[in-house]
């Protein structure tokens, strides 16, 4: 935690981003570059992995204060970070029942069509203020990830007349507790006017946004942990998909940075997997929190120009 | 509690979305990781040479459209097989992924009789067709 927190003080400090700043030109090759953000991008993998944050919310603050890279191409490799990362982990929890169609697809729907008005947005605002926002929203995910509770089985809710009429409801088998677990959900309009802000923004920023995905379908509308958490990955590569397409037909999409951020990613997050038991989940948490804090403010600091 | 049997009928099309994602997902990662070896190594000619794209990748995305080192819309197929549009296709594969789920879920949803997620999985094709079309990027 003090060498995190130590090493972000340092990143902190204007004249180091502002070092970051000035590659063209001088004497920083360029695949040194892609190296490093290949290293930090399976680095954070890892991390992500295990504090159970997506790749995007952690990649863009961080990729955009500290790389070189103009904010337009960090949001892109964002998504496409977060994008694979949901893609790699689909297909086994939608095998086991935990991702579930039937719940995510309405809010994908609804959520995709807002992502795509974000990410036009997000390319029409001056870079300073995209990067200035950028850092707001980052220290609101932080102060959200802190007060949020998770509930790993909420308690058993009615069934309101949207989710009746779409039959959603499920059942999954849950290894830990060794029994199947049925569920409902309810407030889904509500959940879905929501799923329409968290596209927006995911499609603005560059954000995975599981972060906001996860406690919507489990406080809200009272979906369990472990299924919120994996429908809201098929929700995340939904949206991704569809605001990555603006972002690509923009020319905001290097392949140059894009491909060893998604392959970093994709690496450490299997390593992530592996070395999860041994971690302490929240330990690691509080560590992400605290870059995730850092990382706002510098993020703030470089959108006011300091 | 109550829970319809439609959950349980619906593993089945979560099942074909998962082959189908675990297939495609998988071609676009390779074919990124082959197309990208390809790119950085210059084993395939470039359109764009990979020091430009360094020298400038500090610059927004406009910028960059207007100094022609990067095409906006699907002005990058007209220069297939150049490595890095390579590279920018297998990027375009994986981002289509979801598409490719969502055709055969639909389906699967018309042969269970699901009228009304049918009607949304073909929605969401639409959307995200409308997406890949640049119909809002030009």
């Amino acid at each position: 935690m003090t060498v995190a927190l130590s090493g972000a003080l340092v990143m902190l400090l204007p004249g180091v981003s502002h070092a970051a700043a000035v590659l063209p030109g001088t004497d920083v090759a360029w695949w040194i570059w892609v190296l490093l953000l290949f290293i930090f991008s399976f680095f954070l993998g890892i991390i992500a992995v295990i504090a159970g944050v997506g790749g995007g919310v952690l990649f863009v603050p961080i990729v955009s204060s500290f790389f070189p890279f103009h904010i337009d191409f960090v949001r892109a490799a964002g998504l496409l970070v977060a994008l694979s990362g949901a893609l790699s982990a689909g297909a086994p929890l939608l095998r086991s029942g935990m991702a579930n169609l039937r719940l995510g697809l309405p809010m994908a729907l609804l959520g995709s069509v807002s992502s795509i008005f974000g990410a036009l947005v997000g390319l029409l605002l001056p870079a300073a203020f995209v990067q200035l926002l950028l850092g707001v929203v980052i220290i609101g995910i932080a102060v959200l990830m802190i007060m949020s509770k998770r509930s790993a089985l909420p308690e058993t809710v009615e069934p309101d007349c949207f989710s009746q009429l779409l039959c959603i409801s499920g059942v999954y088998h849950d290894t830990t507790l060794k029994q199947d677990i049925p569920w409902n959900i309810h407030r889904t309009a509500l959940g879905g006017f929501l799923f329409i802000f968290i596209g927006f923004i995911g499609g603005m920023f560059g954000l995975g946004a599981g972060f906001a995905n996860v406690p919507v379908f489990n406080l809200l509308m009272g979906v369990p942990l472990k299924v919120s958490v994996a429908t809201s990955g098929l929700v995340l590569s939904i949206n991704g998909s569809a605001a990555a397409w603006v972002y690509l037909l923009k020319g905001a999409v290097l392949p140059l940075i894009a491909i060893p951020a998604v392959a970093g990613m994709m690496m450490g997050s299997r390593i992530g997997a592996w070395l999860l038991p041994k971690f302490h989940p929240k330990s690691i948490r509080m560590v992400v929190i605290s870059i995730l804090v850092l990382a706002g403010l510098r993020s703030l600091l470089k959108g006011l120009g300091i | 509690m109550k829970y319809t049997p439609a959950a349980r009928e619906g593993a089945d099309v979560e099942k074909a979305y998962a082959t189908v994602l675990e297939r495609v997902s998988w071609a676009g990662v390779l074919a990124s990781l082959l197309a990208y070896t390809l790119y950085v190594f210059h084993l395939l000619p470039l359109s764009v040479s990979v020091e430009s794209i360094a020298g400038n990748w500090h610059l927004g995305a406009d910028e960059l459209v207007s100094r022609g080192i990067v095409s906006s819309g699907w002005a990058w197929v007209a220069n297939l097989p150049s490595a890095d549009m390579l590279s920018l296709a297998a990027i375009a594969i994986l981002t289509l992924t979801p598409v490719a789920c969502l055709l055969v879920s639909s389906a699967a949803f018309l042969r269970s009789k699901d009228y009304a997620y049918a009607l949304i999985a073909f929605l969401q094709i639409l959307v995200l067709a409308v997406a890949v079309s640049g119909v809002f990027t030009r």
